[in-house]
């Protein structure tokens, strides 16, 4: 799967806002496979820039298009095929069920064929195994950040897009996190699409680029 | 543990639902099911019954009023249709069919044995009378309704509320009679006695019971083979003896006028009590009082459109009619009018409750709008959502139309057993009431359906734009 950011401005942004952003304005190609960072401080529209290849953005200028197709053309019907399959997203805002359990949360995905690993061994991984008959509502915000981590991995995808993924945890638990999540997506050779602040890296990238 | 897909998608869209709203659809639905069900199930009755009375049109018998006292009555020749009132009637617009009765002239006793053996128990003992008409009037013509001489037993038809006076009115009154199902009955040997002393030993069967004539019918070919072979001199009817030109004496009976002398006979003339002055040959007596006994009563068969008239006809000639038909067609309108109200008024209130059921759904579904626009993100499809608001939506309404078909049934049953016994109704409902129940749950369904899948659409589609 391959997305084209094709001189993409979003409305809200002013052209001075966006002046310097080797992103906005610009034409870029991600190819899957690649680990592209993007780095701003808060307000630079990093959240805006994965909605908009999430699909849930369209005031925008320019094209974003996915395997040579804008999306502004997809229907419906596809955008649900590529929620479901091709891409996955980790809202900044996590959006769990808070009234659910963490498990309740992660069974509720239609069941990706065979996980690897298995849903038990990411949630030990990363420590959160002894968490999961809780209800999200009575979790910590890292933790909750974790459950929806391992959620948007059970998922089928070629690209995962993490907005800002590490925000809410500790270094240690962030650098388990981000092993995980290196592992997995390697082994499905997908790609990620991450955002950060100007902090630490805890995701090896192929690409870095402030918005 | 391990839940369903389908229980935590629940969990994800559970909305505290308006309760008194559904408590108000359901039970508006309910009502308006139970009183669609019932004014169907009355409907089909109404016209059934009707359909069972009136195979091929209507039918209705005839005789002439029976005038006057004791005296006058001794004299039958205003009993019976002469050939010129049979055409008569025949020639009266609206006039199908006509066919006569033909009686026994004979003395009839029978022994009725409940119990189900000659012998067995008490039999039920009356004098009784045989009358046939021809097959074509009869609304059931069993395949032992075919006599022959050689046959072990005659063939009888009652009309059906004689069996509900046995169960309801007889049987209950005296502990040697048992109530008897139609199955009973049928099986019931009958000792028939015929003719002067009780001359003639018959075993009899009830075969049928008449939903359409008031009388006790036998095959006209026994009724034909009797009256040869068992006969007797009953008539009754008394004359006046004219000598010259006055009458002489008290009124003589037709059999003692037999006994005249034949030169007697042949000079004098006789006249009926009814019409004095009317002075006839004892030939010409002969003559009518043969067809006299021939035909007393008749069956005619009526256009439908054409009844009123007929009716209007039949009273200016003079002749009494069996007031059921009549009766029946005024009870039908009824029925069918408190159908249709009873049905106007359920379809109003199952109106009423698609209406509540729909709001509530949409409301439920604009509380969970944002779990539904979580889910959509995630890749579930608007199917997926919208069918969770349908389950819980079909498993309350197959509930509620499950016990209005429960109640309908109860009611109808309730209703057989105190007020409609005796019009051989099929108990419960009819399979037409089941299918237009069937096919009235499809389309509450299916608008609600429609409903919640648009709703859902709104709020997915608001997820996408």
């Amino acid at each position: 799967m391959r997305i084209r950011l094709n001189q993409i401005l979003p409305k809200p942004l002013t052209n001075d806002s966006v002046e310097g952003s080797s992103i906005w304005g610009q034409e870029l190609i991600f190819e899957k496979g690649n680990f592209i960072e993007i780095k701003a401080q808060s307000g630079q529209g990093k959240s805006t820039l994965l909605h908009i290849i999430y699909g849930l953005r369209f005031d925008f200028e320019g094209t974003c298009e996915i395997d040579g197709k804008s999306t502004a053309t997809f229907s419906k019907e596809k955008w649900r095929e590529v929620w479901s399959d091709q891409l996955s997203l980790v809202f900044q805002d996590l959006r769990l069920f808070m009234d659910l359990t963490a498990r309740q949360n992660l069974e509720l995905l239609p069941a990706f064929h065979k996980p690897n690993p298995d849903l038990m061994e990411m949630c030990e991984q990363i420590n959160i195994a002894h968490l999961l008959d809780q209800p999200v509502g009575t979790l910590s915000l890292g933790q909750r950040q974790r459950f929806a981590l391992v959620r948007s991995l059970l998922k089928p995808f070629d690209w995962l897009l993490l907005d800002e993924p590490f925000s809410h945890l500790d270094k240690e638990n962030a650098e388990r996190t981000a092993k995980l999540i290196e592992s997995i997506v390697r082994s499905r050779n997908a790609g990620i699409i991450y955002t950060s602040l100007m902090t630490h890296r805890y995701l090896a990238c192929n690409q870095s680029m402030d918005l | 543990m391990k839940s369903s897909r389908a229980k935590l998608l629940r969990l994800c869209l559970r909305t505290e639902s308006p309760a008194k709203a559904l408590f108000l659809a359901s039970l508006g639905c309910l009502l308006g099911s139970f009183l669609l069900i019932l004014s169907l199930q009355c409907y089909f009755d109404s016209n059934r019954l009707k359909g069972d009375n009136q195979k091929g049109g209507s039918f209705v018998t005839l005789n002439k009023k029976v005038k006057g006292g004791l005296l006058l009555n001794l004299s039958s020749t205003n009993k019976a249709f002469s050939n010129e009132e049979i055409d008569q009637i025949q020639k009266i617009s609206g006039v199908q069919d006509l066919g006569e009765f033909s009686r026994n002239h004979f003395p009839v006793t029978v022994h009725i044995w409940p119990a189900g053996r000659i012998g067995l128990g008490a039999a039920a003992r009356a004098d009784l009378f045989f009358e046939s008409v021809p097959n074509r009037f009869l609304d059931q013509i069993p395949e032992s309704w075919a006599w022959e001489q050689n046959h072990s037993y005659v063939p009888i038809m009652v009309p059906k509320f004689y069996l509900d006076l046995w169960n309801f009115g007889l049987a209950p009154s005296r502990d040697e009679y048992p109530a008897l199902s139609l199955e009973a009955a049928t099986s019931m040997p009958i000792e028939i006695f015929m003719g002067q002393n009780r001359s003639k030993r018959m075993i009899g069967r009830f075969v049928a019971f008449s939903k359409r004539i008031n009388s006790v019918l036998v095959p006209e070919k026994f009724l034909k083979w009797a009256n040869q072979d068992f006969a007797t001199e009953e008539n009754q009817d008394y004359f006046f003896v004219w000598n010259e030109d006055e009458i002489d004496g008290q009124p003589i009976s037709f059999s003692d006028l037999k006994k005249f002398p034949k030169e007697k006979l042949n000079r004098t003339f006789f006249s009926s009590l009814d019409e004095p002055a009317n002075k006839k040959k004892f030939n010409e007596l002969k003559t009518e009082q043969l067809r006299d006994s021939e035909v007393g009563r008749l069956i005619v068969r009526l256009k439908d459109t054409k009844a009123e008239q007929f009716f209007k006809k039949i009273t200016e000639m003079g002749y009494e009619t069996n007031r059921e038909m009549p009766q029946n067609g005024w009870i039908h309108r009824a029925a069918i009018f408190t159908a249709w109200i009873g049905g106007g008024l359920g379809g109003f209130l199952s109106l009423l409750s698609i209406g509540t059921f729909t709001s509530s759904f949409r409301l439920m579904i604009v509380q969970s709008a944002e779990s539904t626009k979580k889910l959509i993100h995630l890749g579930f499809s608007k199917s997926q959502i919208s069918k969770v608001f349908f389950v819980k939506f079909a498993q309350l309404f197959l509930s509620i139309w499950t016990l209005s078909l429960v109640f309908g049934y109860i009611t109808k049953v309730i209703l057989e057993k105190n007020f409609l016994t005796g019009l051989g109704m099929e108990t419960g409902l009819s399979w037409q009431t089941y299918l237009i129940a069937i096919i009235y749950a499809t389309a509450f369904t299916s608008i609600n359906y429609w409903v919640i899948d648009r709703a859902v659409s709104d709020f997915s589609e608001k997820s996408l734009d």
